[in-house]
């Protein structure tokens, strides 16, 4: 008897062990083993040095746990979508041969992100303004997944959290507000309330590449970077919040270091908790000399010489509650997505134009509108792809108040899969209408120990002041 | 001496010339010894060409020339060296040197002697201020503390266009007066100065004051007065005016500096905070008077020379008074109010006390000219007077969409009210007061009293009120970039116009075309309307590296 009952939990913990931990027993999740098996057969060393990450106990462990977490993944979701069969993994789409594939391909950018074909094709948007020309290599989708502390925040903090007057975010503390999102408006909070990915960031530097009408570049602008979140941390002590900074949601600093007329320019912005509390963006001024307030409320400018401005910060950087919206579910579907780029963007002078060539996968997204109320708002509505896994913005269609497409934007994420952790890589900003690019080469490093709050006070800007 | 200067100008100049034709990757940063060297700069050339209707039209006023050098190396995380080599001049006193109109350019015969030689470039053989090094400084940085020791600027205040609490370092007037670079922000007019500058951060926030920082400033004995080489050296159509006296009657001051010691130390204290949105500092200063008209002390009258086309000339010698002043700052963003639901102003002010400015005296009577030390009347030359100086401002970013649909037009207003207890009118801009007209119609000179209807000298009015407003917006991604800055003397009713277009093509060449106009209500003998001849239109070709 005692045998018995000794043989049943030996095998009871060996079936759970084994459901929770398969990589453990060297048994890899489907997810997981379809894109390994893939890898392999395409024989490129990069791909399976990826798969190889990719399927390591800790990210299998961490994927494991955010499936069982929302109760899906976007293999199997992607799995049941038979939209164009002949785009699949392992095919290179070019401006060669877009014209056998541009039907399917359409119905993979739905509701107005068809520019992604026409940009290889150079027709529509791109018809008189083809300078950066696309190689898309298609992969497997991966099941994806965020930091394990965004997870374990939102389980703990999430059912305390509901959308108050003016749209306004209520009860939150860390983690994902809504982690199975009901509506447009708790799916823009979600992406929100994850900033950076992160509990701080640098990007040292933060190149922007700035490409004229003819698709040349005839600006660079270097900045260093530095991000942190002052509530809602998850991973770098203390957490949730750092003592005594409750009322600041996060702080952000650069300073320029490139060309010579903007070098020095250093900058605070602090986004405050108060939904009515307008940023704080504090400047020391080269040209003057001088620590010099300007005003929070312009969110709308164009930042140095880019397309970008604090409004499309992150892809969305809108504070909800201050610029009224109509938030619109429009739909959810399979789309085509940059996927997780381990290696450099490739960057080429090819079809006449600057080609960029990375990885794409189809995604499970959400589509969300949100229609600006105020007529005086620089836009009129924006459309993202929001993912169903990570809970980020994939893609994003901006446009003016007229209702033409103004600038559209893309990026890869660039992925950690053993600790989640997700960074920007290669933001990618195109000004339709007045024919000018934005590339953002970022140099990431998230949740430091060493950046402190000297890096986002009054000391900070004094000690860049010359 | 000589020739050590001699070889660091020479070496400035081939390693500005050498960064300038490398590649900008070469000209940003260098690897020292292990550590990171970094260096940047730029070559401008500017040309002005006169558009007043006067014997300055169409000539070529001003040929700016700047080489600049800015370089940093850090020897650790805690320790660096910053300078700037500047290599500055106007190359209308080498062009022009020997034309007639520019040796005549104020009327004023006694004023070419040693123009060329001070005026052509910044460097010469008075390099009295070590101009070869305009700034260098170590950066010490402490857990608490930040120490910056050497040669700099030290820049307090809120204003733009006229200066209040930015009263640490000199100007250099020279070349121009205020619209040259008030809206960019003096940096060609400072002077720098040795100075010991040591900045405390307590970290702790009494009373929820956020960011409070304590800022001492020693300068240990060597002072600068504002540069002007009054009377008798500079020559150019930017020289000083000889002021506007009688026929026959010529000033001479003694060109003395005010003597090196630490005796002579001035000391400035600053606290700086943040509370619940208004960034405020309390500032305090003692040390010296550096304006021109605040330090000449009558000394007599002497016979002048047949060649000097005068009989009388007035003596000054300088006297360095004290100037000692308390004062603060504050800006907020009022985000109460807002332009069609879009910005906020950003409110700013700035105010001070000066205890006992000196003031040029008149009497009681306009006519008087106590300042002269002439009238028997009265036995004091200046007055020392309470002044309060405020300044209230409004930086606004304004949508205008039908004009521009990306970038908001950025706008400054700025008002400005200087306030002297006392007779209005009893000081003046001695003397450098006189009218044209007064010029025209006394002689003699020094009559003992007259009627203040019959004259109208520029007086430093009781209450003085000035008005700025700057305007500029980005188009085509920030690469056009139009700018209009107007100030406005509104006693003396005299306006300056500055209208610029910048052109930020690339990363290196950054054009410029602008505009700088003058003018004057009464004549041209007061305020703005100094320079009303000096009206322009100007070029200007920089290349950054």
């Amino acid at each position: 008897m005692r045998i018995k009952n000794l043989f049943i939990i030996v095998l009871t913990f060996t079936v759970v062990a084994l459901s929770v931990f398969p990589a453990a027993a060297g048994v890899l999740p489907h997810w997981a083993q379809q894109w390994k098996d893939w890898a392999q057969s395409t024989g490129n060393s990069d791909h399976i040095e990826w798969a190889e990450q990719y399927c390591s106990p800790e990210s299998i462990k961490l994927g494991t746990e955010w499936e069982t977490y929302l109760g899906y993944n976007a293999v199997d979701i992607v799995a049941k979508d038979k939209t164009a069969p002949s785009i699949k993994p392992g095919l290179v789409i070019t401006p060669e041969n877009i014209k056998q594939y541009e039907k399917e391909l359409r119905q993979l950018f739905p509701y107005g992100f068809e520019w992604e074909v026409d940009r290889i094709m150079g027709s529509g948007p791109f018809a008189d303004y083809n300078y950066f020309p696309l190689e898309m290599e298609i992969v497997p989708t991966h099941h994806q997944w965020n930091d394990r502390g965004y997870m374990e925040a939102s389980k703990k903090y999430s059912s305390t959290c509901k959308i108050g007057e003016n749209d306004a975010l209520v009860g939150w503390t860390a983690g994902l507000p809504f982690p199975k999102p009901e509506n447009a408006l708790q799916m823009v909070h979600n992406y929100d309330r994850l900033t950076i990915m992160g509990d701080n960031l640098n990007s040292m530097p933060l190149q922007f590449g700035l490409y004229g009408k003819d698709g040349k570049r005839e600006r660079v602008e270097k900045v260093e970077l530095h991000w942190r979140n002052y509530v809602g941390r998850i991973k770098v002590p203390p957490m949730p919040a750092i003592p005594g900074a409750k009322d600041i949601y996060e702080k952000g600093s650069i300073v320029a270091t490139y060309p010579y007329d903007l070098k020095g320019f250093t900058a605070v912005r602090t986004r405050y908790a108060d939904p009515q509390k307008e940023d704080s963006f504090v400047t020391y001024i080269p040209s003057m000399r001088r620590i010099r307030r300007l005003a929070g409320t312009n969110t709308q400018d164009p930042l140095v010489g880019s397309d970008i401005s604090w409004e499309d910060w992150k892809g969305y950087w809108s504070k909800i509650s201050i610029h009224p919206a109509e938030y619109k579910l429009l739909g959810e579907a399979v789309v085509l997505c940059p996927s997780i780029n381990p290696k450099p963007i490739k960057y080429e002078e090819k079809y006449g134009g600057f080609s960029q060539r990375y990885l794409w996968e189809r995604r499970p997204v959400w589509i969300v509108e949100i229609a600006n109320k105020e007529p005086t708002y620089i836009y009129g509505k924006r459309v993202m792809y929001i993912d169903k896994e990570t809970f980020a913005m994939q893609q994003e269609n901006f446009y003016d108040q007229k209702g033409r497409l103004w600038k559209v934007w893309d990026w890869c994420w660039r992925w950690n899969p053993e600790n989640g952790e997700l960074d920007y890589w290669n933001p990618f900003l195109v000004d339709l209408i007045n024919r000018h690019a934005t590339i953002a080469n970022h140099h990431i490093m998230l949740n430091m120990t060493n950046l402190t709050e000297n890096y986002f006070n009054l000391r900070y800007l004094s000690s860049k002041a010359h | 001496m000589k020739a050590f200067k001699f070889v660091l100008k020479s070496c400035t100049l081939m390693a500005a010339v050498f960064l300038a034709i490398q590649s900008p990757v070469l000209a940003t940063e260098f690897d020292i010894a292990g550590r990171p060297f970094f260096i940047n700069g730029f070559i401008t050339q500017e040309g002005a060409l006169g558009v007043d209707n006067s014997h300055l039209s169409g000539r070529n006023l001003s040929a700016y020339s700047t080489l600049q050098l800015e370089w940093e190396y850090k020897f650790n995380d805690k320790i660096s060296l910053y300078g700037i080599n500047r290599l500055f001049g106007d190359q209308a006193y080498n062009i022009h040197h020997n034309r007639s109109w520019f040796k005549k350019a104020n009327h004023q015969k006694a004023q070419e002697s040693n123009a060329r030689r001070n005026m052509e470039w910044e460097w010469n053989i008075n390099d009295r201020g070590w101009e070869v090094f305009r700034e260098i400084y170590f950066d010490i940085y402490t857990e608490n503390f930040q120490f910056r020791i050497g040669k700099q600027q030290v820049i307090w205040g809120e204003s733009d266009g006229l200066r209040l609490m930015d009263c640490i370092n000199p100007q250099d007037m020279r070349y121009e007066f205020n619209l040259r670079d008030s809206d960019e922000g003096y940096e060609y007019t400072r002077i720098p100065l040795w100075l010991i500058k040591t900045t405390y951060f307590p970290k702790i926030k009494p009373f929820g004051i956020k960011d409070l920082q304590f800022e001492f400033i020693i300068n240990p004995g060597k002072t600068r007065i504002n540069r002007l080489e009054l009377y008798g050296s500079e020559g150019g159509v930017w020289a000083t005016e000889m002021p506007n006296l009688p026929r026959g009657v010529r000033v001479d001051v003694t060109d003395k500096n005010h003597a090196t010691g630490i005796d002579k130390a001035e000391f400035a204290t600053r606290i700086m905070g943040d509370y619940d949105g208004w960034l405020f500092t309390l500032n305090g200063y003692y040390g010296y008077q550096q304006e021109n008209t605040a330090i000449l002390l009558p000394t007599g009258p002497t016979i002048a020379a047949p060649w000097d086309e005068a009989f009388l000339t007035l003596n000054f010698d300088k006297k360095f008074y004290h100037k000692k002043l308390v004062g603060f700052t504050l800006n907020k963003e009022l985000t109460a109010i807002r332009m069609r639901k879009t910005t906020s102003p950003v409110l700013r002010v700035e105010a001070l006390y000066e205890f006992d400015k000196p003031f040029c005296y008149e009497g009681e009577h306009i006519g008087d000219m106590a300042w002269t030390g002439l009238n028997g009347k009265y036995s004091e030359a200046r007055k020392f007077k309470d002044q309060m100086r405020m300044m209230v401002g409004f930086d606004w970013q304004i949508y205008l969409r039908f004009l521009n649909k990306r970038e908001s037009f950025f706008t400054s207003a700025q008002f400005f009210v200087f306030y002297i207890r006392g007779k209005n009118g009893e000081y003046v801009n001695a003397p450098f007061y006189f009218t044209n007209k007064v010029k025209g119609e006394l002689m003699p000179p020094l009559p003992p009293s007259r009627d203040g209807s019959r004259i109208d000298p520029w007086r430093i009015h009781k209450t003085q009120k000035y008005f700025s407003f700057l305007m500029n917006t980005y188009y085509d991604n920030k690469r056009i970039m139009p700018q209009v800055l107007y100030l406005c003397d509104l006693n003396e009713h005299a306006h300056g116009l500055k209208a610029k277009i910048c052109f930020n093509y690339g990363s290196h060449w950054r054009p410029e075309i602008g505009t700088m106009m003058w003018w004057g209500d009464h004549d041209t003998g007061k305020s703005f309307g100094l320079f009303q001849k000096n009206r322009q239109v100007y070029m200007k070709i920089k290349y950054q590296f």
